[in-house]
C-alpha cells in the first residue's frame, strides 16, 4: 500500500510531491486519472539519481533510484497549500483519498496531471521562437462528487 | 550561448569581408587605374600572339607569362577599340547618364591619362568620382556606415578613338539590401540575445522550481 501526496497551492513552483512520507523531487510528470468505475491510470516519470528518465506506476511499481530531498516548506508555508493524499495499493475499491488530512466520500472521480515546463534548449533556433514562461507545462488537478440527488460537480483541488 | 556567439562572430565575419574592399586592393588607386585589373587577361593575350616571331625555347625553361605588364597611361595599346571595361557599353552608359554638366580634362585632375575625359554631374557620386580619381579615399568609405560604401567605383568606358572617359559611380541597390539583412540579422541576435540574458525574454528556466518535487 503506497501513499502519495501532493501539497500544493495550485502552481508547479508551489508543489511537493511526498512518496510514502518522503518527498520526491526530479518529477517531470505525475498523471492519476482514478474514477469509480474501476479505472485507476497513475503515471509519475522522474529522473532518477542515476540520470534515467523513468516511468512508473506509484502504487503499483517499485520507484527505482526516486530522488527524496528534505521537506521545503516551512509550516507557515503549509498553511497555505492544500494537501492531497492518495492511499492505495492499485485497486480502486482499496483506495482511500484524503484532503488536507480528511478523509473524502462520494468520489466519482479524481483526475491530476502535473507536467513541468519544456526544458529551455539554448540553441540557435530558440532565438527566434517565441517562448512562453511556462511552455509545456501543465496543471491540471480536479475531483468530482456526487452530492446528494445525485448531484454531480466537479471542482477544483488546490 | 557558444552557438549564439559563433553565430555573432561569424556574421560579423562574413559582414567584414562583405565590406572589404578588395577591389580596391588589387587596383591602383589613385593613379587612374580604374578596372586596370580585368584587363590584364586581355592584354595578354593579344599581344603574345601577335606580331614577333616564335619562340620555340623550351618552354620549362621560360616563364609561363613572359610578357610584361603594360602600361596604363597608353589606353590605345590595350583595347583595340573593343569594348569598354565595364559591362555597359557606351551607348548605354551614355544614354543612362545623360549630358554632364561640366567635362573635366587631365588638366584639372592630376594623375590621369592625357586622353582621358571625366563626366561631372555635380552630384554626390560625381563627387565620390573625383575622390576616387585624385587618390582621396578613405577607409571609412570601405565600412557600411559610409555611404560611399554603396556606390560601385567610377565606370571607365575606352571610347573607339581611344579616349578614355569616366562616368560616376552608381547606387549599388544589392549590396544595400545585403547590407541591411546582415546588419538587422546581427542586431536582432545581440538585442535578443542581450533581452534573454536580462531575462526580459523570460526562459522556462526562470521558473523557479528548486522548492517543487518538479524539475
Amino acid at each position: 500500500m503506497a501513499v502519495l501526496s501532493i501539497e500544493s497551492n495550485g502552481t508547479i513552483e508551489m508543489t511537493a510531491v511526498y512518496y510514502n512520507g518522503q518527498q520526491v523531487s526530479g518529477l517531470s510528470e505525475l498523471f492519476l486519472n482514478l474514477s469509480e468505475d474501476g479505472t485507476f491510470d497513475s503515471v509519475i516519470s522522474y529522473t532518477g539519481i542515476d540520470g534515467q528518465e523513468y516511468i512508473k506506476n506509484p502504487f503499483l511499481d517499485y520507484l527505482d533510484n526516486i530522488q527524496f530531498r528534505e521537506p521545503v516548506f516551512t509550516e507557515e508555508e503549509a498553511q497555505q497549500l492544500h494537501l492531497l493524499t492518495i492511499e492505495s495499493d492499485g485497486d480502486i475499491e482499496n483506495t482511500t483519498v484524503f484532503f488536507d488530512n480528511e478523509v473524502l466520500d462520494g468520489l466519482v472521480n479524481l483526475f491530476v496531471h502535473i507536467k513541468s515546463p519544456k526544458k529551455n534548449k539554448s540553441s540557435i533556433v530558440s532565438l527566434f521562437k517565441k517562448e512562453k514562461y511556462s511552455e509545456g507545462a501543465v496543471f491540471k488537478a480536479t475531483f468530482t462528487f456526487r452530492y446528494p440527488g445525485n448531484v454531480i460537480k466537479t471542482e477544483e483541488i488546490f | 550561448m557558444k552557438k549564439i556567439n559563433w553565430l555573432i562572430w561569424l556574421l560579423s565575419i562574413s559582414l567584414l569581408l562583405f565590406s572589404f574592399p578588395i577591389d580596391l586592393l588589387f587596383a591602383k588607386g589613385g593613379k587612374g587605374s580604374f578596372g586596370g585589373t580585368r584587363s590584364y587577361s586581355r592584354s595578354f593575350g593579344g599581344t603574345k600572339s601577335f606580331g614577333g616571331t616564335r619562340s620555340f625555347r623550351n618552354p620549362s625553361s621560360s616563364p609561363r607569362y613572359s610578357t610584361p605588364m603594360r602600361s596604363y597611361n597608353n589606353p590605345q595599346t590595350r583595347s583595340f577599340g573593343g569594348s569598354a571595361t565595364s559591362i555597359y557599353n557606351r551607348s548605354q552608359i551614355q544614354s543612362k547618364y545623360g549630358v554632364p554638366r561640366k567635362v573635366l580634362t587631365p588638366r584639372e585632375i592630376p594623375n590621369l591619362p592625357a586622353n582621358a575625359r571625366v563626366y561631372d554631374y555635380g552630384d554626390f557620386a560625381s563627387g565620390l568620382m573625383m575622390g576616387y580619381l585624385m587618390g582621396h579615399t578613405s577607409w571609412l568609405w570601405a565600412l557600411p556606415f559610409h555611404p560611399a560604401f554603396y556606390y560601385s567605383q567610377p565606370i571607365k568606358v575606352v571610347n573607339e578613338d581611344g579616349t578614355v572617359t569616366y562616368y560616376p559611380p552608381t547606387f549599388d541597390t544589392g549590396k544595400f539590401l545585403m547590407t541591411l539583412i546582415i546588419a538587422g540579422s546581427i542586431a536582432f541576435i545581440i538585442i535578443r540575445a542581450i533581452r534573454r540574458k536580462k531575462g526580459i525574454l523570460p526562459k522556462t528556466s526562470k521558473m523557479d522550481l528548486s522548492r517543487s518535487s518538479f524539475s
